[in-house]
């Protein structure tokens, strides 16, 4: 962060201070926009984290105080007086920060957020901030008032997320019991689908709520990651489709499939667009005919799938009900 | 996130409670049939980041500017004159002969009346349309498009608001449609494979028939987008002579909104974002980082211009940056997060060649908080100004409540 922020060379200029981390460090990672700092707060803030700065940056330095260039005289944030300390001031800023009621909120809020509800309850929050605060912000012990407060388990909140890019990718790969012999494609996809790895431009990092990832392009990408995925067309990514001996029916296929990749929790509807497909292929015998016709999608006559349990699961993974978690 | 996904699953058979509910606005478009074209489109460029307005539209006349910026202002002899006062930056040679031929004009010292430095709580409250208010859930521009439905109902169109980029910006969520892409060509589904358009129609038919609230409505969209992409044919674009898109992300995306707009999708609304302003480190005076960005900026913009030909007539685009930077110069190389900038205004219509806007000056005293462009210009009263003139929009306090916007105070550059 420090690195990414650029951090003040020249501290006793008070108008060469840079102010982003000292903000940044408030409002996206301790106290939150609303954390009643001021501007005024900010340019303490900066004051106090003169003189931090990184050990030659771009060869993966190490966290260096630099004596020389730290503003030397007492500070005051938010009321709290910082006395002239050196590197030590802003360790007791960092700590005096972090066990503000207002952090307490804000990363108990982005917890929530994380696991329960794109909108939680302000109950539920307040719990796990009453424990972070009780704990000294013991991220473990406010993760289990989370899971032990009765707004996890509620059925409102049950699949009420989304799936983000990553645990789409993820949870399709998992769920297939896929072989990743080649991350790369798999790092492609990610970036289509704007979730680059480690490619969060925004200090923020990734959001966590459903307006963010559910867009036109984000779920054609979704789709068609799906049938590559389930056809085996990503290279050095593979899964053995093991069908039962014999000729399974579509209806058979399809209750397999849907139990092993969504642990056979599918809507009557879903299922019905797929079986749907199947009848349609043996009654069709003029080739000229479309599957349904009203899609507009069809440039040729569909041909029968050679493995029907690959359309199937790359269906199944494309599904709404695989997009929620 | 060490928790197995299983252990989510293994909960029980819940039902999908709370997700039936399905919004009335959903519509679906007429297959393959072209849409008439709006009879004015407004295309918004946002700047994210906060792009410093002092380094490109430069108060060259101001002497305090120079005091206050050593080692990054633009000299007096570099500047791309405009009236005396302000001048252009010299990499945005591209955009002076808009200029000079009346089409492009100029906002100063505009912005938010909110003073938030935050960019992520800035950038919110310029899209919302409402500054200092969090709860708005929705945009000015689709508001806008809805103000003009309440008057007028236009013709639905899954492209009516669209917007390049993997998702659909604040400044157009709502109630009225609006598409995100990527990029205009790649737009389809199952596009390998003999099977790929059974898989296309079996998931139009599951997101179709879905009762997720979220993915419901998502899904036919997406569907309806692709059906009109594909009939529109854009892969068989080529821009008009002379419009040289520089080979970047922003030039990329200005050339495909020139694709769609071309295309008879009926697109009305239009938005995309360029990035890279957020200079608080080395960012150049005449040359280096913020004056590249500059560059690429400026020629993606005439090189649209150009491009959309007789096609621009209705055009109007306009630009917005979620605040300007400091005055001073910062002890990196860069400025800091501060208050007003400028806007650009872009359309036939448009009484260009002028820039807009009372200057509050740069002294110490005139500096907002003694540190930044104060803001003389509401941003809501140019933009109001322009979805009158493109929308004619008559209800300002639906498009920006809470901000009593009248026609009297228009710049009167549209």
């Amino acid at each position: 962060m420090l690195n990414f922020r650029r951090n003040p060379k020249a501290g006793k200029n008070r108008a060469g201070l840079n102010e982003n981390y000292a903000r940044e460090l408030m409002e996206l990672h301790t106290l939150g926009v609303n954390g009643g700092y001021t501007q005024a707060d900010v340019i303490q803030v900066a004051r106090v984290f003169t003189g931090w700065t990184i050990d030659r940056p771009l060869v993966d330095g190490q966290f260096r105080f630099v004596p020389d260039r730290h503003e030397p005289g007492t500070k005051k944030v938010m009321g709290r007086t910082f006395k002239e300390n050196g590197e030590r001031e802003g360790r007791d800023l960092l700590h005096f920060l972090a066990t503000r009621p207002a952090t307490a909120h804000f990363v108990c809020g982005k917890l929530a957020v994380r696991f329960v509800s794109d909108n939680p309850s302000a109950g539920l929050v307040n719990r796990m901030a009453a424990t972070y605060l009780s704990s000294g912000g013991d991220i473990s012990a406010v993760l289990k008032a989370m899971y032990r407060s009765p707004e996890f388990w509620s059925t409102d909140v049950y699949r009420g997320k989304v799936k983000t890019p990553l645990e789409f990718v993820v949870s399709a790969v998992r769920a297939a019991n896929t072989d990743v012999a080649n991350l790369r494609p798999l790092a492609n996809a990610l970036r289509e689908m704007g979730m680059p790895l480690y490619g969060s431009i925004p200090p923020t990092g990734y959001k966590w709520d459903a307006a963010d990832w559910v867009s036109t392009a984000a779920l054609v990408g979704r789709m068609n990651f799906a049938l590559a995925l389930a056809a085996n067309r990503l290279p050095g990514i593979t899964t053995a489709w093991t069908s039962p001996p014999g000729a399974p029916s579509p209806q058979s296929e399809e209750a397999r499939l849907e139990a092993l990749l969504l642990a056979g929790e599918t809507s009557q509807t879903t299922r019905a667009a797929m079986l749907r497909l199947f009848e349609t292929q043996s009654a069709t015998t003029d080739p000229a005919q479309p599957v349904s016709g009203d899609s507009g999608l069809q440039n040729r006559a569909p041909t029968a799938p050679e493995r029907p349990d690959r359309l199937l699961a790359g269906l199944l993974l494309g599904s709404p009900e695989f997009q929620r978690r | 996130m060490t928790l197995n996904r299983r252990f989510f699953f293994h909960k029980g058979a819940f039902a999908l409670a709370g997700t039936t509910a399905i919004p009335g606005f959903l519509f679906r478009s007429v297959l393959a049939q072209s849409t008439p074209a709006p009879k004015h489109r407004l295309v918004v460029i946002f700047l994210r980041g906060a792009a410093d307005g002092l380094n490109i539209v430069v108060p060259y006349r101001e002497k305090n500017y120079y005091v206050m910026r050593p080692s990054i202002a633009i000299p007096q002899n570099q500047v791309i004159d405009l009236d005396g006062f302000f001048g252009l930056h010299p990499s945005m040679v591209g955009l002076k002969p808009l200029y000079d031929l009346g089409h492009l004009a100029i906002v100063h010292a505009a912005g938010s009346p909110d003073i938030s430095r935050s960019h992520f709580e800035a950038q919110d409250y310029m899209e919302s349309g409402t500054p200092g208010v969090k709860s708005t859930g929705d945009g000015w521009l689709n508001r806008a498009l809805r103000e003009e439905d309440l008057r007028a109902p236009q013709l639905r169109s899954a492209f009516r608001a669209v917007a390049l980029g993997s998702e659909v910006p604040r400044t157009l969520a709502g109630s009225i449609p609006a598409t995100a892409l990527n990029t205009v060509n790649n737009l389809q589904v199952g596009a390998r494979g003999p099977e790929a358009s059974l898989a296309a129609s079996a998931f139009e038919a599951m997101y179709g028939s879905s009762g997720d609230h979220i993915l419901h409505p998502a899904g036919e969209a997406t569907f309806d987008a692709i059906k009109m992409l594909r009939a529109a044919n854009p892969e068989q674009y080529t821009p008009a002579a002379g419009a040289d898109y520089p080979n970047s992300e922003f030039g990329n995306r200005m050339r495909q909104v020139a694709q769609l707009l071309k295309a008879s999708l009926g697109v009305e609304a239009a938005f995309t974002d360029v990035t890279g302003w957020d200079t608080h480190h080395a960012q150049g005076g005449v040359n280096g980082q913020l004056p590249n960005r500059l560059r690429d900026f400026s020629n993606s913009i005439a090189a649209f211009w150009r491009d959309m030909g007789d096609g621009a007539g209705n055009i109007t685009i306009v630009t917005m940056s979620e605040f300007g930077r400091t005055a001073h110069e910062n002890g990196t190389g860069g400025t800091d997060h501060g208050h007003a900038n400028m806007m650009f205004i872009l359309g036939a219509t448009v009484k260009g060649g002028r820039v807009y806007g009372r200057w509050p000056g740069l002294d110490r005293e005139q500096l907002n908080e003694g540190r930044d462009l104060a803001v003389t210009t509401d941003y809501r009263q140019v933009v109001a100004e322009l979805v009158e003139r493109t929308m004619g929009t008559t209800n300002f306090d639906l498009v920006f409540p809470g901000a009593s916007l009248t026609s009297k105070r228009f710049l009167n550059l549209a």
